[in-house]
Order: structure tokens, then C-alpha cells, then sequence
């Protein structure tokens, strides 16, 4: 390979299958010159990326759009309600009213209604508009719930505005909102070129975690049950849900209100406490309760859905350690199925597949530190209740062949997708077994913004299941609208040779739809 | 692969701007990539089946369309100038930020954005096509394989060539003219 082999763009694009992308990475390594020619390539597509996202572009007008309808076979009235609603009322008249079915017959994208249908993280209004160079989050005014209807993305005059539209504020209260029961499953397509908002750790869900209750008893029984959606008639006022959305904020709940924040653990600030530590110390007991559970044909019981438990069910594919290590580090990061203005980081560590099931490493003791630059504040998925996801180092025996897996979910800084340092560093402590001998390795990773399709299966299904978890644990687990939508997020996380483990954790999910969707209304 | 049936509406709020912005590139003006657009997304109504499904950014279904959409707007747009007897490609056009924008969009990044497409203007033909859907309309190389009817390593090839040929022109370029977000990338 010399320096100017197309091989190189395509490898800095990020366009070879992993074996030829280990192999270049090996000559990399040999061949400075050329790794500096590949980081130059990454360099200029980055700035060709932000660059021709910003030429305009035009859209269709009315007339066109209405053609368009007519051939769909869209009543031609469609248009008509649609002006209708995008009124700034309009959400408050809908959204306790309408359907799927009457997104499409209003000439509303069903994505579009879902979003705001389901708007409990109103600070943070993603918009499918636009092409992948100006997918917006935009952010409403904090006190002006109505605002999001300016986001409606049927409006085709709306020009996006490149997303550095955030109030300082806004991604600290997205953070703040997640921990809230509520929990809207979202398509996890945050765009590497947006520029998220900056947030203001202050605003962090972190900084009051007395106002957080981990673990709360059973979400979906203090859930509003039973409310009827009349469509098109406005929510009374006195509604849970609407008094939870028409502040434009869901906030933990506090002062003796035990509304479940069990969906979600706390949220650390990068600049008070950069540095995390999770468990390896795995059982999977929450497994097989949840299967009990589904099979008495109930829904498991908040607190014995273990998300941790969940991912560490299932076996990953993650890289081999090279010759010599006991054990490899394998990070991702990607989008957050529930919440588009975070990213969540996969670690999997696995073991040497040695001939017998021996112990290959002891004590080991694991640490992530979040670079304070472009992360602003992180939680650790699942292990709620268990303390904080800071908690001193945990340290357990791993025996050969096995495979651990810990989810972050982080609110990144402005400059995330600006550079090319790592945003995480994961280290193993561990004593090798015999010898007694002090080993470490240590990983770091960029962010580079991948999307959901750009994430390998494995990526998908652990943040698959990690929504399957949040979703049994929060208190909207009788949504359909996030049941299909995590059928969606399970469809796309199964696209390579089927699985035994997968295969039956499906049908625990579809079960679990059916009994979740079933109890709506009752 | 069959189309599956996603919400219409959807669709076009998702690619309606990049559609257009890319049938504009070829046609040479909005008109008629509006024209050519409407085209394609009623032979997508035409075409789906099936029951009608929300658009899941991303998903394999989405890709999918995303892919098929790019591919009949191309034809569209080469026909369209093919029946109007113009050279293929037309230099880009004065009148390509006819449609308004808002009034806080980032002068600056415009001001990059027009001189980057002078810039672009010095490769091939299909070089900038290439670069348009890789970069702007984030294709990979065998989308862009599917959309253009070349094959991957041809995609790869041109791709490298023109980011290369860029590179040359951004280096040749007088460093006070470089709009500063290109300087890092010499």
C-alpha cells in the first residue's frame, strides 16, 4: 500500500469491512507517513461534511407536494387540516387524540405525531427534517410549551437553521428530563455534523440526586391508567400526563410525589467527577424473572428488570485479545435510542478463549475516565439502586472466553464532534492469576458521530435491550407507539446470522408488547 | 427488494431538500429539480406496497427508499436535461441559494459553502457527483454505486481522486482567500 492507494480514502471514510480494516490498521502502524495522509483524508471529509450541509437547498412548493398526495391517494383535504393544526394550540388539541391511523389520513407523518405525541422530553424536539446535514435538535424556549409546534415537519417552508441553536442550558435539561418515569423511544439518528447544544452541568439531573429516587416501587402501577384518549378532544388539565407536559419539562419528582424515576440512574458531571467505574460482577437473574414473569402473561416488575442483568444475558462479538492479553477492551459509541441529544458508549471486555474454562485474570478493577472537554455529563445504564455510578472499583474473577458489556449514556459537549481526541478511556487493573503479577490495559475511543445504521449489531442490540429495560421500567410502558418503535430498534439490531439468545429475547419482547399494549385503557 | 410503504409525508419532509439541492446540481435550476423531484416521489407512491409504515430514520427500510429516491431523481434530472439538449453537468448556478434562508443561518458557514462549490467546480463531473452524495447526502460507496450505476471500486476511485485533487487546489489556493474551517484540512 502506498500513500496514495484509494484503499487509504476508503479506510479514513470508514468504508472497509473490519478484516481489511484491521489489516490497514496493521500497516498503519508500520507506515506513518501513511496514517497521516488517512487522518488529513478524515480531516477534509469532516470539513467537506459541515461545509456542503450548509448550501441551501430548496423544497418542493404546496402544489408539488399536493401532486404527490393526490397520486398516494391522499384525500385532498389533507393539506387543508394540516394548516389547521400547525396552529400553536394545535399539540394540546392532538395530543391526547390522535392516532397513527389519523396521522396518515391528516397528512402527518407518523414519525412526526409519534415525536410529539410522546413529547416528554419537550426541551429537546428532534426533527426528521431536512437532509442528514441539517437534522435539527432544536431546542423550544423553556417556559413556551407551544413553541415546539414550530418544529412541525410538515411545514415546508421551514428553512432549518444549522443546529447551534441551543440555549446553554438545553442539553443539561434533557439530562434532567431522562430520570423522569416517562420515556419516549426516539430514532436514534443524531447526526455527527449537528452541533449539540452546549449543556450547562448545572442544569444536570446530577447535581440533585436527593430529588432522584432510584429504584422507586413499581413504575407502571402509579402510572395513569385507564385515561381515555378521546381524539381530538383536549386533555383535562388535571391529567398526570398533561400536567407533566404542558410545563414543557419533565422534572424528577420530588417532595414526596414518588412518580418512578426507576427508568434511569443519575447523571454525573464530567467536570466534578470524571472518572466511573462499573461492575463485572454479573448475574442474570433479572432474565429469567422477566421470562417468569411473561409467561404468567405479566409484565415483570420494575425493580426486577436489571438492564445490566439484560445486556450481560447475552454473549457479544467482540475482538479477539491479541496475542499475548487476557483480555480486550472493544468500545462504540452511537446514537441513544430514547434521547437524540445523547450518545451512549458500549464497553465489552473479552477474554482469551482458552482450552479450558480456567480463570484467566483476578481482581480486576475497572475504571472510565470522561474527557471533562467533550463529555458534560455521563450515567452508567442499569445497575440502579446498587449505588452510584461512581462507586469505588468492583473487582470479580472473569473466566476464559467470557464476554462483559456496560452501557454510558453521555451528553456530549459542543466540541465532541470537532476533534480527534478520545472522549472515554476505559482501564482493566487486573492481577494475573499464579504469578500475582499487577496487569493493566487501557482503551480510549473517539466519537465519531456514528449513526445507528453506522453501528455494528451488537451496538444496536445491547442498546436495543437496554431500551427494552428502560421501557419495562418506565412509567409509558403502555405506549404502543414505543412498542412499535422498539420493534423497529429490534428489527435493525438483527440484520446479521440469527441467534438462539436473540431469537428467544424476541418473542420475550413481543410478548411483553402485547401484554403492555393490551393493559392500555383497562 | 420490494418498497415498503413509508408514511409519504414523512418522507418528504425528511428528503425533499436533499433531493432537490442534488436534482439542482444536475439540472441547473430549482424549477425543474422541484419538477424532477415531484417525479420521483410519485413513482415512489406508485411503486410501495404494503401497509403504511412511519419513517424510522435510518432503518434499513429508510436506506432503502433513500437510496431508490436518489436513483430515480438522477434519471429524472438526466432526462430532463437530455430533453432540454444541455450539456451535462451544467455549472452550478448563480440562482442556487434562490430559496430563502432563515436570516440567523451561519453567514459564515454560507460564505465557506459558496467558495468550497467554486472549488468543486475545478473537478470532474463525476467526481462531484460522487462527493456531493458521499459528503453531503452521506451515502456509502455502494449506495452511491446503486445511485449512479458505477461500481464501488469506480466509486472509491473517484473518490479519491477528487478529495486528492481538492487537497491540490486548496493548497494551491492564495492561504488568505482559504475560508478558515479549510485551513486545518491542508
Amino acid at each position: 500500500m502506498n500513500d496514495n492507494d484509494p484503499i487509504l480514502t476508503a479506510y479514513a471514510l470508514d468504508e472497509l469491512e473490519p478484516h481489511e480494516r484491521a489489516q490497514i490498521e496493521q500497516l498503519l502502524h508500520e507506515n506513518p507517513t501513511a496514517a497521516a495522509e488517512a487522518e488529513r483524508t478524515r480531516g477534509l471529509a469532516r470539513m467537506l461534511g459541515t461545509t456542503l450541509a450548509k448550501e441551501p437547498a430548496g423544497t418542493l412548493t404546496p402544489a408539488h407536494r399536493a401532486e404527490i398526495l393526490k397520486a398516494a391517494g391522499i384525500p385532498a383535504d389533507a393539506t387543508q387540516k394540516r394548516k389547521v393544526v400547525e396552529g400553536p394550540k394545535w399539540w394540546r388539541t392532538w395530543e391526547f387524540g390522535a392516532t397513527a391511523a389519523a396521522c396518515m389520513v391528516f397528512g402527518f407523518g407518523a414519525y412526526a405525531i409519534f415525536d410529539a405525541l410522546t413529547e416528554r422530553r419537550p426541551k429537546v424536539a428532534a426533527s426528521a427534517q431536512g437532509p442528514y446535514g441539517e437534522m435539527m435538535i432544536g431546542v423550544p424556549p423553556a417556559d413556551d410549551s407551544d413553541s415546539r409546534s414550530n418544529r412541525q415537519p410538515g411545514d415546508s417552508n421551514d428553512v432549518p437553521s444549522q443546529v447551534s441553536v441551543g440555549a446553554p442550558s438545553a442539553a443539561g435539561n434533557a439530562s434532567a428530563a431522562t430520570p423522569a418515569g416517562k420515556l419516549t423511544i426516539i430514532s436514534p439518528t443524531v447526526d455527527p455534523r449537528v452541533e449539540l447544544p452546549i449543556p450547562d452541568p448545572g442544569a444536570s439531573a446530577a447535581t440533585n440526586p436527593a430529588t432522584v429516587q432510584i429504584g422507586a416501587p413499581i413504575a407502571i402501577e402509579k402510572t395513569p391508567k385507564g385515561i381515555k384518549r378521546n381524539p381530538g378532544k383536549p386533555a383535562p388539565a388535571s391529567e398526570p400526563y398533561a400536567s407533566a407536559t404542558s410545563g414543557g419539562l419533565m422534572k424528577p419528582q420530588g417532595g414526596g410525589n414518588s412518580v418512578s424515576v426507576s427508568a434511569a440512574g443519575v447523571f454525573q458531571e464530567t467536570a466534578r467527577q470524571p472518572v466511573s467505574s462499573f461492575p463485572i460482577a454479573i448475574g442474570t437473574s433479572s432474565y429469567a424473572e422477566i421470562s417468569a414473569s411473561l409467561r404468567k402473561n405479566q409484565l415483570p416488575r420494575p425493580e426486577n428488570v436489571r438492564i445490566d442483568e439484560l445486556l450481560n444475558f447475552f454473549s457479544f462479538d467482540y475482538h479477539q485479545p491479541s496475542t499475548g492479553k487476557p483480555l480486550t477492551i472493544d468500545l462504540e459509541a452511537g446514537p441513544c435510542p430514547w434521547n437524540a441529544a445523547h450518545r451512549l458508549l458500549r464497553i465489552g471486555i473479552r477474554t482469551r478463549v482458552g482450552g479450558t474454562r480456567e480463570i484467566v485474570t483476578e481482581q480486576i478493577g475497572t475504571s472510565v475516565e470522561f474527557n471533562r472537554t467533550l463529555v458534560a455529563s455521563y450515567r452508567l445504564v442499569g445497575y440502579e439502586g446498587q449505588g452510584s455510578s461512581t462507586a469505588g472499583p468492583t473487582r470479580r474473577s472473569l473466566i476464559s472466553g467470557e464476554t462483559a458489556t456496560a452501557l454510558y449514556e453521555f451528553v456530549p459537549a459542543t466540541a465532541m464532534f470537532k476533534t480527534t481526541d478520545d472522549f472515554a478511556t476505559v482501564s482493566l487493573n487486573y492481577t494475573q492469576p499464579g504469578s500475582g503479577a499487577e496487569r493493566s490495559i487501557q482503551t480510549g475511543t473517539r466519537d465519531t458521530g456514528k449513526s445507528w445504521a453506522d453501528c455494528d449489531d451488537d451496538f444496536r442490540w445491547a442498546a436495543s435491550v437496554a431500551t427494552f429495560g428502560m421501557l419495562l421500567r418506565s412509567s409509558s410502558v403502555d405506549e404502543p407507539e414505543n412498542w412499535k418503535r422498539l420493534g423497529e430498534l429490534f428489527r435493525s439490531s438483527s440484520t446479521g446470522a440469527p441467534r438462539s439468545d436473540r431469537t428467544v429475547f424476541l418473542n420475550f419482547v413481543t410478548k411483553a408488547s402485547t401484554i403492555a399494549t393490551s393493559r392500555r385503557g383497562r | 427488494m420490494t418498497l415498503p410503504a413509508l408514511d409519504i409525508n414523512a418522507l418528504m419532509d425528511r428528503y425533499e431538500r436533499p433531493l432537490v439541492r442534488y436534482a439542482q446540481s444536475v439540472t441547473g435550476d430549482l424549477e425543474s429539480a422541484r419538477d424532477v423531484v415531484q417525479e420521483s416521489f410519485i413513482k415512489y407512491v406508485r411503486a410501495r406496497s404494503g401497509p403504511e409504515l412511519p419513517l424510522i430514520p435510518e432503518s434499513p427500510e429508510a436506506r432503502h427508499i433513500e437510496s431508490w429516491l436518489f436513483t430515480v431523481t438522477r434519471n429524472g434530472a438526466l432526462d430532463h436535461l437530455r430533453k432540454f439538449s444541455r450539456i451535462i453537468p451544467m455549472p452550478i448556478p448563480d440562482d442556487r441559494h434562490s430559496e430563502a434562508h432563515s436570516p440567523d443561518e451561519d453567514l459564515a458557514g454560507r460564505e465557506a459553502a459558496d467558495w468550497l462549490l467554486k472549488l468543486l467546480d475545478e473537478l470532474t463531473p463525476n467526481q462531484r457527483e460522487v462527493i456531493r452524495l458521499k459528503f453531503q447526502n452521506d451515502l456509502s460507496y455502494k449506495e452511491i454505486a446503486d445511485v449512479t450505476g458505477l461500481s464501488a471500486t469506480n466509486v472509491g476511485f473517484l473518490l479519491h481522486v477528487g478529495l486528492k485533487k481538492l487537497r491540490d487546489l486548496l493548497n494551491e489556493a492564495p492561504k488568505d482567500t482559504i475560508p478558515i474551517q479549510f485551513r486545518a484540512a491542508l
